[in-house]
């Protein structure tokens, strides 16, 4: 085969979205259609399976084959895509009778709860009785392949990709409707006699054919497109005009007049007939998936279940932390060239966060930390109880504000030496109260990471949750909190039944190891679901009392903004003006006070007057601090995509930092095998663009999950429609201007952080 | 790991960044043994990434050229510094017989292109001028990822109108 040929068939292309879209269809029908295997022998047999797939196959094929990329060069290749389009993909697709297998796809809730309300909707249906009533069907086909021919639709369609893709939509979109009454998919019903679709496609086929010998016979050239752009393998405009015709007449003519004998062949049998009116509709067969367990995945839960596999994690980071510590101490003095200025800063902040939106709290379940209070407990001093006036999150929420001040204030990522005394007196702080005190006291009162990831984890996708009410309810041992002989118990406190949420859960798993039912996992369920029923959790009563949760959740929250704000071009140049003209604000006492006002007091003011107006205006009776409580923990899905959307630009700018400063390290300890590092500006993880759009998906994903915990409070809390709406409506409102103050952040340029320039 | 996700992201997000594929015919010329055609997209060119093919092509036979060297040299028409000619390679674009470079361009205004096509002892120098426009607000590039929000907020609002009152 000659080069040419060889790179003209290697001219595929994986379009993402619509790639992604036939997979999603392919795995919803399969989903579907294994679900109702009891009409497998009746309504849907295999071929009816391998029908859609083909249809799929052959959709994708048109998008992503060499047709389209030389669709701009030749009529021809042009013209077979688009007959895949039109009367190969939309048949076979209908062919699998796809309504039902999609929906049966689709998970319970997905179906019942989203789609169910359009799918019953009178005006939805009245409407697609009309789209699918013979008559529209023909003439929508006949108008889409007239109308996308006409030589300025069709000249405008080649120059621009986005009329394309919109002629594309409409050829398929019509042909799909122009099959639909030809194929008549189950459970659709036939609004004309079946007498009438011989006739109907001869109709069709007459239209087709029709523009077929005018681009066979016209001695012009119709589109003056092609006239423009270079001829390819020797083929002259005219010539493959001609082709192009010819190849529509033919195939075209084949395959409508070929059905039309089909369909004339089926209506004279008489046991199609006789069959299609012996089939009967049988009760649906209900089952219930269990929800997703990561502990009985075959890789990740054997791992997590193994007596060691969390020891094993946390001894992991425990070098990566005791490397950091030596770096930072003895390593260079440069904090894009230092393990402890680039790995926690710009590596492990980015790696928590992702966890936390991906997954849960896996920083916690690696928590290196913890370590020394194991050693700290052999000791036997841990006879105390954590004090009484401390049992809550106060101490917590300030030492999180205290780290974000000083995190500005003393630049972290910019001092190795000070990354370094922090992670010692981290450790030495874990090995103290936890040395002192039973339980987990750091871990649930102290440790502001272990605060952030808390709360955070409240979106997590991954719960430790018991798996069956019934198995807890028989059990009289209580090991998952007690512990036993062979296990400790939760040292948090949570008595898994009646555990909700990851709030404090550290995902240490004790209780899955200690439970002798074997009846706690690691589940899924949908992300925020959490945040918005109030039931008396375990070991920490009801949200909606607990002033000092919605204060670390208003911390979060707001510290997202401010954190990233604090770097963006305007608002630094706004600083710097602010500290020129008045020195004494760039004191520590008065940054430390500004720190306070931005992350809890003016949080506070806002929600609380939000939520206090919105109650006066829906009258509503519960208690102003309840209602405060419950809107602060609705806006952390915002917050954390915020979070998300920083982090990333940072891992993004500095992502292959971490190489020549490994390289680096290890040089200085003697390990040449490494290599010479090479410090040069290393180029983004994301194109800008591309980190700039899936930034603001994060946020759009943020601000819709908010707004949709908060109308599902705002309805627990009334009876009326209108009620919910008045008490949302202002909280909605600060909630969408932090949104809008995002994406303005985004659209700024940002300081780089932890990578060296040039 | 880190590479596949970023690949896909990569790939996922790209069709709001530069298409790198053919675009709009902006010069075809026949010079020395070469018929070099010179595609720019977008179409109407803008300040801001601008994708760049070039079709190479035997002037006898039209035979497409897969083994030329192409490089381009884009300056704004004022400057007189030659700026060092940048590679446009196979495999880049969709088409695989395009050889594709995506240059930024940062400023609007006229600007003068050459395009260097090499092979064998053959060479040809082809010259044109492109006006580019300033380049859209980047707003207008995310504005679909902007009403997001307000439409599945809108949606939802229908859903939960259909769930409640007897529209049904």
């Amino acid at each position: 085969m000659s080069p040419v040929a060889r790179a003209a068939l290697a001219s595929w292309s994986v379009p993402f979205w619509a790639t992604m879209g036939v997979l999603l269809g392919a795995t919803l029908y399969v989903r579907g259609w294994k679900g109702l295997a009891y009409l497998r022998s009746t309504l849907l047999p295999n071929w009816r399976l391998a029908c859609f797939l083909a249809g799929l196959a052959s959709l994708w094929l048109a998008i992503a084959s060499p047709l389209d990329a030389f669709g701009n060069f030749l009529l021809t290749a042009h013209m077979i895509q688009h007959l895949l389009m039109m009367l190969v993909a939309p048949p076979l697709i209908l062919l699998g009778s796809p309504q039902n297998p999609l929906l049966r796809g689709l998970p319970r809730w997905a179906a019942r709860d989203v789609l169910g309300p359009f799918l019953s909707w009178r005006f939805l249906k009245r409407f697609g009785r009309f789209v699918t009533h013979p008559a529209f069907c023909w003439f929508a086909a006949a108008v889409a392949l007239l109308g996308w021919h006409i030589p300025a639709a069709y000249d405008l369609a080649l120059i621009s990709p986005g009329w394309h893709d919109l002629e594309h939509a409409f050829l398929f979109g019509t042909s799909l409707l122009f099959w639909w009454p030809v194929v008549q998919p189950w459970p659709s019903t036939a609004r004309w006699h079946r007498w009438t679709i011989p006739v109907y496609l001869l109709c069709g086929d007459l239209v087709a054919t029709t523009l077929a010998a005018v681009l066979c016979f016209s001695e012009r050239l119709l589109y003056p497109v092609y006239a423009t752009v270079p001829r390819l393998f020797g083929i002259s405009e005219i010539s493959d005009q001609v082709t192009a015709g010819a190849i529509m007449w033919v195939f075209g003519s084949t395959v409508l007049l070929g059905a039309a004998v089909i369909v004339t062949v089926r209506l004279l049998d008489p046991s199609t007939v006789k069959g299609r009116q012996s089939v009967e509709v049988l009760k649906r067969r209900s089952s219930i998936r269990p929800a997703f367990d990561l502990l009985r995945t075959p890789v990740a839960g054997a791992l997590l279940r193994a007596r060691y596999g969390r020891r094993a994690l946390q001894v992991c980071l425990l070098v990566i932390a005791a490397a950091v510590i030596a770096d930072g101490f003895f390593g260079h003095p440069m904090a894009p060239m230092n393990l402890a200025g680039v790995l926690p800063w710009t590596y492990a902040r980015a790696f928590i966060v992702v966890a936390l939106l991906a997954s849960g709290n896996l920083f916690c379940m690696a928590c290196p930390f913890t370590l020394p209070r194991e050693l700290g407990r052999r000791l036997g001093l841990a006879t105390r109880n954590w004090p009484r006036a401390l049992h809550t999150k106060w101490f917590a929420v300030g030492l999180l504000v205290l780290f974000f001040w000083a995190y500005e204030k003393f630049g972290f990522w910019d001092s190795p030496k000070l990354t370094a005394w922090i992670l010692v007196g981290y450790f030495a702080a874990a090995f103290a109260v936890d040395s002192l005190f039973r339980g987990a006291s750091f871990c649930k009162y102290v440790c502001p990471i272990g605060q952030f990831n808390f709360v955070s984890s409240l979106v997590s996708p991954l719960e430790v949750r018991i798996r069956s009410r019934d198995v807890c309810a028989t059990c009289a041992t209580h090991d998952c909190v007690q512990g036993n002989q062979q296990q400790r118990g939760c040292e948090l406190d949570l008595f898994l039944p009646r555990k909700v949420g990851n709030m404090d859960c550290t995902f240490c798993l004790d209780c899955v190891k200690a439970c002798p039912h074997d009846n706690i996992g690691i589940l899924a369920l949908p992300p925020g679901s959490d945040l918005v029923n109030d039931p008396i959790r375990s070991s920490l009563g009801r949200f909606s009392r607990r002033l000092d949760i919605a204060a670390l959740a208003l911390v979060l929250v707001f510290s997202a903004f401010v954190s990233a704000a604090i770097m963006v071009a305007p608002v630094a140049a706004w600083r710097e003006r602010l500290s020129e003209r008045f020195p004494a604000i760039s004191t520590g006492p008065a940054t430390c006070f500004m720190f306070l006002i931005a992350l809890v007091l003016a949080p506070a003011l806002v929600m609380s007057t939000a939520t206090a107006t919105g109650r006066a205006w829906a009258h509503v009776a519960k208690p102003s601090h309840e209602l405060f409580c419950r809107f602060s923990m609705a806006s952390l899905p915002l917050g954390l995509a915020m979070w998300g959307a920083h982090v990333v630009f940072h891992l993004s700018s500095a992502w292959r930092t971490a190489w020549p400063v490994l390289q680096r390290a290890a040089g200085d300890l003697g390990a040449g095998w490494f290599g010479t590092p090479r410090w040069t500006a290393s180029s983004p993880l994301f194109a800008a663009d591309v980190l700039l759009a899936g930034q603001l998906l994060l946020l759009d994903a943020g601000i819709l999950l908010s707004l949709y915990v908060g109308w599902r409070i705002a309805r627990n809390d009334t009876n009326r429609h209108q009620d919910s709406l008045r008490l949302l409506l202002p909280w909605a409102t600060v909630v969408t201007a932090l949104f809008a103050a995002g994406v303005w952040i985004v659209f700024q340029p940002m300081q780089m952080r932890g990578m060296v320039h040039g | 790991m880190k590479t596949t996700l970023a690949l896909m992201l990569n790939v996922m997000l790209a069709p709001i960044g530069a298409h790198a594929d053919g675009g709009a015919v902006h010069l075809r010329e026949a010079s020395g043994p070469f018929v070099v055609t010179v595609f720019t997209a977008p179409e109407v060119p803008r300040a801001g990434p601008l994708d760049t093919s070039v079709l190479v092509q035997d002037r006898k036979t039209g035979a497409v050229i897969l083994d030329a060297t192409v490089n381009l040299e884009l300056q704004p028409i004022a400057e007189t510094d030659p700026p060092s000619p940048i590679r446009a390679t196979l495999g880049q674009a969709k088409n695989k017989l395009l050889q594709t470079v995506t240059i930024d361009v940062p400023a609007p205004g006229w600007w003068s292109a050459k395009i260097f096509v090499n092979r064998d002892r053959d060479a040809v120098v082809l010259a044109t001028k492109l006006l580019i426009m300033p380049a859209a607000p980047r707003l207008a590039a995310f504005w679909p990822l902007l009403i997001l929000p307000p439409f599945a907020v809108g949606l939802f609002a229908l859903h939960q109108t259909l769930r409640h009152s007897g529209l049904r």
